[in-house]
Order: C-alpha cells, then structure tokens, then sequence
C-alpha cells in the first residue's frame, strides 16, 4: 500500500488521526482531500447561540479555542481609548509616550487589575497594525497612528477651554484640536481599520494564513496553528462569548468593530456569528470549501460596515444640529475614511483614502472650512469605489 | 505532497477510523427543505401608495405652494432693495411673514434633495447671529457655505434686517436710506435673497426633474430608501426643531431651566411665533395622516400604513394610529393655550411653554420608538454608538 518512507513520513499524523479518529459518512465532506485531526463537527451543531470557546474540545474533551492572544490584543485597544477618554473624562493631559507604549507594549505601559496582564503577554498592537502591507508602508501608517498620539497629546492641553475655530478645546464633551478635528477618533476609528480589520480580514483571513498547519498541535497546545489563527479573529473582534447576542434595539452590546457591524451592516451582522462558528467547525472538518465560505461572508460584511460608517458619520455631519455633533461625527467619519485603505477587495488603499480626506480637510481651518459640497465629495467618492448607490 | 498520496492515507484512516466507532447517523433522510411560498408583498405595495400619495399630493404641491409665495417674496423683497420705503417695507414684511409661514409646511420633508443639500441649514437656523451678519455687511463679502453661516441667512437672517434694525419703521428705512453702509446693506439682503433662491430651487427643481418617481420607487426597507428616510427625517424635524427648537430650548425645559426667550422663531417680528409653530405642527399631523394638500382628503401616508401593519398598543388593543393621534390633538389643544407672541410667553407664562414640551416629548416617544418599531425602521440621525 504506502512506501516505508511515506509511512515514516505520515506516521504522526496517521497515529493522530487514528488515535482522535472521525467518523467519516462518505457523503459528508466530498471536497475533503487531508485527513482529520479531529472528530468532524456536523454543521447542523452549530446554532446562533453556540458558544464559540466552548464549543469545540478534543476527544479528551478539552477545549480547543483559546482567545488569549486576540482578546489581549482587543483590550490593548480598548486600554488606548479608555486613556484618551480621561483627557475629557478627567481633564488629564495625555502623555503621548504613554500611547506610544501601548501601541508597542514596552515598559509596562498598562496599568489596571483587567489590564495587568496585558503587560506580560508578550503581544503588541503595533506589529499587527496595517501588517498586510509592505514593510515601509506598514511603519508608515505605523507612524500615522503615533502622530494622532501626538496631537492628541497637544490637543489635551487644551481640555478646559472651550474651542473655536483656530483654537484646540472642549465642544460639547469632544476634545478637538486648533482645526476642529476629534483626535481621540482619529485614532480609534484608524485603529478600527489598521489593527481590526487590516489584520483580521487581510492576514488571518489571507489565504496564507488559512494555508497554515492543520494537522499538528502546536507544541505544548491544544489546536493546531490553522485553529488558533481563526480564534484569533474571534477575540479581536468580540470579548462577548456570542458575538452579537447582547445587541438590543439601541445598542450593539458589542465595540469597535463589531459595534459598528451591527449599526452599520445590519443585514450581514446576523451571518457573523454563524460564519465565525462553521468557519471553525470547518478547519476542524479540513473542510476548506466551507472555510472559504464564511471568509467570502466575514471579508465584505467587514468592509461594508466601514464604507457604510464613513457614508453614516459624513450624513451626520449635515444632520448635526450643532458644532460639537458636527465636529464628533466628521471626527468619527474621518477615522473610518482613513480606515477605507484596508478595505482590500474593494480596492481601498492610501492613495484612494488620502485623496478624500485631503479633499475633505483642503481648507486650513479645517472642520470649520467644512460645506456640504465637500461631504457630498467624499460621500460620491466612496459610494462610486464601494459599488454603493449613488 | 501530492494530492495520491493523501487520498490513500485518507482511505487508510477512513478504513481505520470505520472500525474504530462509527456512530452512523441512521441514515433516517433529512426532511426535505419546504420551499417558501413567494407571498405577495403587501407591505412593499402599501409602502408604494403611500409614497405615491406624500409625493404627489403632499410633497409636490406643498413645495409648489411655497414657491409661489416664495416668488412673491423676492419680488417684494428686490422693489425694497430697489426702492427702500415704507411702502416697499410693508410689502417686503408681509411676504416674508406669508412665506415664512409656508415654510413650516415643507421644513418637514428632509429627504432626497432637501437631505442632500441640507435645505434647513439655509433657510431656518435660528437664532440669527446677528454681529456675524454685521461683520458679513461691513466687508461685503463671506461664505454662505460653512455651517458658521447658517445663522447669518435665511428667513431668521431677514426677519433681523427687516424688522430687528430699529425700534420704529423711519429708524429701519434709515438704516438702507440714509446710513454711511446702506448700500452695502442692501447688497446683502440681495445676497441673501439670491442665496435661499438658489438653494430651494436646487431642491425644488431636483423633486420635478426624477426624483419623484425615484422617491416613489425606492419602497425597500432598509437604510436607504424612501421610508427610511422620511421616517427618520420626519421625526427629527419634529423632535429637533418642532419641540427643541420652538419650545425646548427657549422654555429651558432642555437646558435645566435655563430660559432663553431670545432663541425663540422670529424673535424679532415676535407676533408669529406660535402661527409658525402650529403651523408646523399640523404640517406634521396632516403628512401623518396623509392628507392631501390638493383636496384635504386623507389618503395613504404613515396612519394607512400603520394599521395595514396592525399596530397595536398590545395591553389595550388600541391602534397606535389612534393613540399618536390623540396625543397630537393633545398637543393641539396645549398650543390654543398659547397667545401669539412665544417671546412673552417665555417671558410670562413660562409654565405653559414647558408643558408644551413636555407634550410633544409624549408624540417623539410614540414616533420615535413606537412607531419605529412597528415599521422595522432604524433611527439613524443619532448616534448609537456611545463614543
């Protein structure tokens, strides 16, 4: 049957296989072509309140998902934009080297009981931030996201004066800087793209990434590297133990990314949590058809959700009543433009979303410089690119 | 590795794997998917009629009522500029008022072209900034497109240069006769003029050359289309500038009882505030309703449409048409409390400005959640997100 050498070749694996073996119905997974590390997962299992950790484990029983390193990854965020907030929050003049260290996680930067362990974990967001592009391109989008850390920084000093056009300060309960832009959104919402979805939909859901070793587990773990790359997706995008379930009819109960899934592409928003589950199930099934099918789901509703943000935040600016609800919304749809480059199979990259928001800040007030000529630019520019109607 | 190779170590395994357990699934069939019956659209072909309906016999003709006095009003408006007397002023002053009054009627419709081209910002932002009209005169020149400006324009703009410049008619007229800047006061209420001329009829024009029927055959739910966008634009009219903005924020019901009398509509001509505000209320009855501005008669609208869904209170049975509009009558009947000048009113009877508030703040909860959830309808104009 087999050569001696494939034998000795295969011998792990096979011993694997027969050892975890799966109950293969000939009918079930024609297109299977690598043989299983685990027991197949029947896909009717699944259910839209399957819990995602929970749900798949070994033969021992064990659980097989571990979040550790995208949840860590999520709360660096999360910590980022919590500091910046105590700049309105508290009146704090923000320390853009504190920021700088967040990003990198160098000199224990994060401080809190949820936060503590953040600062052994070994991960930082800023080698997986804009990572899918070139090595230069990466540092410079790298250092795009720093310079928001630095005029928010400056804007900060600031925080208890009352800002006009020229002149950094509080507008409502949003600190902007000298031209009226919101930093704190500048670096959330450029986050959003450059960390969440860049990463997510255009490395973890490459197909190199999905190519990645599904046979063996990773030494001293309980999932193979393919298993731990989709796990990853998950704890960056949610820390909720179904992505979804706490959305009500006001609130996504989620954040960041998933938060603007849910109040930007309510239609695909559903299909998340589903596609998150039988994507998984499917890498334990070897079942590479159906792996590409929920990453043909997750990819375009990801880049839905953010043209549709900036398309919602540039309405809001015109339905914004006054300067703070104007200057929060062109802050938030600023973010998301910037984040546009991400959004891959659309074909967004620097060039297309520099040119909207140079177009968008051509006056050198800025915010303040804003018309509805300019938003409806923008606006054209970004449904033309996103196939959306006009 | 090629793909023989693995086929045989995935025979093997299957082979292995079959003897080692194979709970089978029975091999009972899966029921065969039922195939869903198509049903006919009925809410899609009701929210067609009734788009139909506001479109045509409410919207349309609406906007073509208010240019005709709109029209009037530029006229009166250029034989003042041209001719700055008494004469020309009472005129000016009466076509504004009438103009102004019609405005109410169609600030409610804030979709399509008058989303696009955010119509309200040019027409009705109030209060006036009176020292930035000034500082716009003096240099003869300024944006109109910045939102800094929409205060300095539109009929809040006009009501200041035409009945705010002086406490007597003679003082007025002086201030475009005899004043050191009269010319340039005058090149501005021609600027303005010009202005909301262009801006409505970027709209108006837009609503007779294919929006209409595109409007009409937008009749999918989502974010998007028609009733989406008139729900939402519906509702933040009344909300933001029917009960914030003609009560909420003058009465202090909005800022912590910090009254501000000055922020009232038409603060300087004062004695049509309360006709503008009912005026503007009833346009929003009357949309709700369906009413035809053509015949008064009621037809499909947003109340056709409600019932056809079958909204219903669910502890009394009662039709949420029926209870919205009980609480617009409501509402109504606290306006008729009201004597004309909302200034004074403010002023003086401050308490009665309040429990208008408090009224209509009843009508946005039936509108904004109820109604909104009978119909499937996200709010979009607010944010959500808690950032």
């Amino acid at each position: 049957m087999l050569k001696s050498t494939s034998i000795v070749r295969f011998a792990p694996i096979l011993f694997s296989v027969v050892f975890f073996t799966a109950c293969k119905n000939g009918d079930e997974n024609p297109t299977t072509i690598h043989p299983q590390l685990r027991k197949s997962v029947e896909y009717t299992k699944l259910t839209d309140t399957t819990t995602y950790a929970n749900f798949f484990v070994d033969e021992a029983g064990a659980k097989t998902v571990d979040l550790t390193t995208g949840a860590t990854r999520l709360l660096m965020f999360r910590a980022i934009n919590t500091y910046n907030g105590t700049a309105v929050g508290t009146g704090a003049t923000l320390d853009a080297a504190v920021l700088k260290n967040m990003f990198t996680n160098t000199g224990s930067p994060f401080s809190g009981t949820a936060n503590t362990g953040l600062n052994t974990s070994g991960v930082q967001l800023r080698s997986v931030t804009a990572s899918s592009l070139s090595a230069a391109d990466a540092e410079k989008e790298r250092q795009t996201i720093e310079a928001g850390f630095t005029a928010i920084s400056t804007a900060s000093k600031s925080v208890s004066a009352v800002a006009a056009e020229g002149k950094a300060g509080k507008l409502g309960t949003y600190l902007v800087d000298e031209k009226g832009i919101e930093q704190g959104q500048i670096i959330q919402k450029g986050l959003i793209g450059a960390f969440q979805l860049d990463y997510i939909s255009n490395v973890l859901l490459s197909d190199k990434n999905l190519s990645a070793d599904n046979l063996t587990l990773v030494s001293g773990k309980k999932y193979t590297a393919l298993e731990q790359n989709w796990d990853e997706i998950y704890g960056i995008l949610t820390a909720n133990p179904i992505y979804g379930s706490k959305a009500t009819a006001t609130s996504s109960g989620e954040s960041f990314l998933g938060s603007y899934i849910w109040e930007y592409n309510k239609e695909d928003f559903p299909k998340i949590h589903p596609a998150l589950l039988k994507g998984r199930a499917a890498i334990v099934n070897n079942d590479m058809t159906v792996l590409k099918e929920q990453v043909a789901i997750l990819r375009p509703a990801m880049e839905k959700a953010i043209a549709s943000a900036a398309l919602g935040y540039l309405g809001k600016w015109k339905t914004g009543a006054t300067d703070a609800a104007r200057a929060h919304a062109i802050g938030e749809g600023l973010g998301f433009i910037y984040s546009l480059r991400y959004a891959k199979l659309n074909k967004g990259d620097a060039a297309f979303s520099d040119a909207i928001l140079a177009g968008l800040l051509s006056s050198p007030n800025g915010f303040w410089g804003l018309t509805n000529a300019k938003i409806d630019a923008a606006a054209t520019a970004i449904k033309a690119k996103f196939n959306m109607p006009l | 590795m090629t793909h023989f190779r693995w086929k045989q170590i995935g025979f093997a395994c299957a082979f292995v794997g079959a003897l080692w357990a194979c709970g089978g699934s029975g091999g009972s069939d899966s029921p065969a998917p039922t195939t869903p019956t198509t049903p006919t659209d009925q809410a899609g072909s009701d929210r067609k009629a009734m788009l139909t309906n506001m479109a045509d016999n409410i919207i349309l003709p609406s906007y073509a009522n208010f240019k005709t006095k709109f029209d009037l009003m530029l006229a009166k408006s250029n034989a003042f500029t041209a001719k700055p007397d008494k004469a020309t002023l009472t005129d000016f002053r009466q076509a504004w008022v009438d103009t102004y009054v019609d405005w109410q009627k169609i600030e409610l419709f804030d979709v399509g072209p008058a989303e696009q081209y955010t119509l309200r910002n040019f027409m009705n932002i109030y209060p006036a900034n009176t020292a930035g009209i000034e500082e716009y005169i003096a240099s003869g020149t300024g944006t109109f497109e910045v939102p800094a400006s929409y205060p300095k324009q539109g009929f809040p703009a006009l009501d200041y240069l035409i009945n705010g410049l002086g406490t007597t008619d003679d003082a007025i007229l002086a201030r475009y006769t005899t004043a050191a800047d009269a010319a340039k006061r005058i090149a501005y209420l021609n600027r303005l003029t010009t202005q909301m001329n262009s801006v409505f009829n970027t709209v108006y024009s837009a609503w007779n050359t294919g929006y209409r029927d595109t409007f009409i055959n937008c009749t999918a739910l989502n974010a998007g289309c028609s009733t989406s966008k008139l729900v939402n634009g519906y509702v933040l009219n009344y909300e933001r500038f029917i009960r914030s903005g003609k009560f909420g924020i003058p009465s202090g019901a909005m800022t912590n009882g910090a009254i501000s009398a000055e922020t009232v509509e038409a603060f300087y001509k004062k004695n049509i505030s309360l006709t503008l505000a009912k005026t503007a209320h009833q346009a929003s009855v009357d949309f709700f309703n369906g009413k035809s501005v053509k015949t008064g008669e009621q037809g499909p609208g947003f109340r056709t449409y409600l019932n056809s869904l079958g909204a219903k209170d669910s502890s009394t049975g009662t039709l949420l048409t029926d209870i919205i509009n009980k609480q617009f009558d409501a509402v109504s009947q606290q306006l008729n409390t009201l004597k004309p000048n909302l200034y004074e009113e403010v002023k003086t009877n401050n308490t009665a400005m309040v429990q208008t508030f408090t009224q209509m703040q009843k009508i946005i909860r039936m509108l904004k959640v109820d109604m909104t959830t009978a119909m499937s309808i996200t709010i979009t104009y607010t944010d959500n997100d808690g950032d």
